[in-house]
């Protein structure tokens, strides 16, 4: 039997132990984060999406311009997609046409919001599986299962050498995959591969602007004009800014103000875009809930507004937040 | 009459019961009281409950159909018995039911159609690719071409979420979290997967 200076002993031990295992789990994750924009590769993936299978094939660089990346689906329409940094060229062979967007991607409100292991754990209870090969690559498997029902669990599969994320599964509250991605092959490259990004090739091909429109940063007053009363516990105002509404961009031909606001929420994995515009008429928006992979939206009118909440979350999840997303001048919404 | 009254009023703390409404005040009466009858009356609601609000899983389906027959026996809707499934309840639970007897014109159908397009267009509208037997058997039926419209509906709804929020949300929404390289790839594909007009 134990004396009581030994149980303490043990349980700090095993405190400790606890600790330092949940840490060593998210420096791994963290890792991973970091790993995509520092390895050099080419590879073949799947992306599952529901029903719908996907293969693409994947050619990533790294030089002192930043990121370049090619992405090739290998099945359905040939298409391609090329990013440089936040520039996305989007390749349609048979249709002669490549479509160009520029994201001026903006800062997190909260950019150490991944450092908050704490709050991930409140959430997500970790747990390391045993090791797996995918791709012919040494894997680490992670658990990350939501402790309630507003939020996907997370499994991963990372390269125990370079920490790059080989396989992630999302599954729902009922251990279904609702999302799956996964390595078939991976080279890691000592140089980036130019070849991959020969944009000359496409430079007869029709081009479409997709989106430069301009967003801005919402005032104080706004950002706090709009709630969400039912927000899942761990979810935190990440982003904030005005857009140009798919109407306003289309109707005026010269410069119109953003009038679209958007709010971003995340608890550090999961992450929830509320947008809230002008109510165009109920044909107009979209009523009541829409999925797509993992991904769910849901639509709500609320009075003169309509509120379209979109996120990789399950579907109650969408529909708590739009049905409670009210204006904080009035009376909060059922 | 009377017997009738408290059978409502029962089934009205049931439904209470199920959504969580019951007075916490009577909900040591109700648990004391309950007798079988219960059970199944709770159960009948739970899965109509569960249709409704589209939580309803393939491995129910078949339960379902035994559901709606009882839930609409039980409420004396005026039903023609001849228009009852042939098939007995174990032929049922076994997946070998015959859905067409409960879509032939008789009074009452509107009732049980209402609530099998709840069913065809919230089992079709998930998307876990285990539907199809489900939709295949319904297709024989004179109500599917009810359940298939309102699915185009469903459909039509569906495409009506401006591809652009979805876009502005997955490139800007979730590049800071801790899932690697999963969102870019999501935002890619969605983007591939909607493509531009000639």
């Amino acid at each position: 039997m134990l004396s009581l200076p030994n149980t303490l002993v043990t349980l700090f031990l095993f405190l400790l132990s606890t600790d330092s295992f949940a840490a060593d789990l998210f420096d791994m994750l963290k890792r991973m984060s970091d790993a995509d924009q520092n390895q050099n590769y080419q590879g073949t993936f799947i992306l599952r999406k529901s029903d719908n299978l996907s293969t693409l094939h994947v050619t990533h660089g790294v030089d002192e311009n930043g990121v370049w990346e090619s992405l090739e689906a290998l099945n359905g329409e040939q298409r391609k997609v090329l990013r440089h940094n936040n520039r996305v060229i989007s390749i349609f062979p048979d249709r002669a046409i490549i479509t160009i967007r520029h994201n001026s991607k903006k800062q997190s409100l909260h950019p150490q919001l991944p450092e908050n292991i704490e709050q991930l754990e409140q959430f997500y209870s970790m747990s390391r599986l045993e090791d797996d090969r995918i791709a012919n690559h040494m894997s680490l498997v992670v658990d990350l299962l939501p402790k309630d029902e507003c939020r996907y669990g997370y499994r991963y599969w990372v390269d125990k050498n370079t920490g790059m994320l080989l396989r992630c599964d999302l599954v729902d509250e009922d251990k279904a995959v609702v999302e799956q991605m996964m390595f078939t092959s991976l080279e890691y490259l000592s140089v980036k591969p130019f070849q991959a990004f020969e944009l000359p090739l496409f430079e007869q091909f029709k081009q479409q602007l997709l989106q430069d429109e301009p967003e801005i940063d919402v005032p104080q007053a706004t950002e706090t004009e709009w709630k969400v009363a039912r927000l899942p516990k761990g979810f935190k105002l990440t982003q904030s800014t005005m857009r140009n509404s798919q109407s306003s961009a289309a109707s005026v031909s010269g410069v119109s103000a953003p009038d679209l606001l958007h709010m971003v929420y995340s608890d550090g994995l999961a992450s929830v875009s509320v947008f809230i515009e002008e109510n165009q008429g109920a044909d107009k928006h979209l009523q009541g809930a829409s999925s797509m992979g993992a991904v769910n939206a849901f639509g709500h009118a609320v009075e003169h507004h309509f509120v379209t909440v979109v996120g990789e979350v399950p579907k109650k999840t969408v529909q708590l937040m739009a049905q409670s997303t009210y204006k904080s001048t009035q009376a909060k919404a059922p | 009459m009377v017997m009738s009254d408290l059978t409502n009023k029962r089934k009205e703390k049931i439904s209470a019961f199920l959504d969580d409404d019951i007075h916490p005040d009577e909900l040591m009466s109700f648990s004391l009281s309950a007798d079988p009858d219960d059970a199944k009356v709770a159960q009948r609601y739970q899965i109509m409950g569960d249709v409704l609000r589209g939580e309803m899983s393939d491995a129910s389906f078949i339960d379902v159909s035994q559901a709606v027959r009882e839930a609409l026996a039980d409420e004396q809707l005026a039903i023609d018995s001849r228009s009852k499934p042939v098939t007995s309840s174990t032929d049922s639970k076994a997946g070998r039911f015959d859905l067409s007897a409960w879509f032939k014109p008789v009074a009452g159908m509107a009732v049980a159609a209402s609530v099998a397009v709840v069913m065809v267009v919230t089992l079709s509208g998930q998307e876990n690719g285990t539907h199809t037997p489900i939709a295949k058997n319904i297709d024989q039926q004179p109500a599917v071409q009810l359940a298939a419209d309102d699915n185009q509906e469903m459909d039509k709804k569906a495409a009506e979420l401006d591809p652009r929020l979805v876009n502005q949300h997955l490139e800007f929404a979730t590049q800071d979290t801790l899932q690697g390289r999963l969102p870019y790839v999501r935002a890619v594909s969605y983007e591939a997967e909607n493509k531009p007009v000639k």
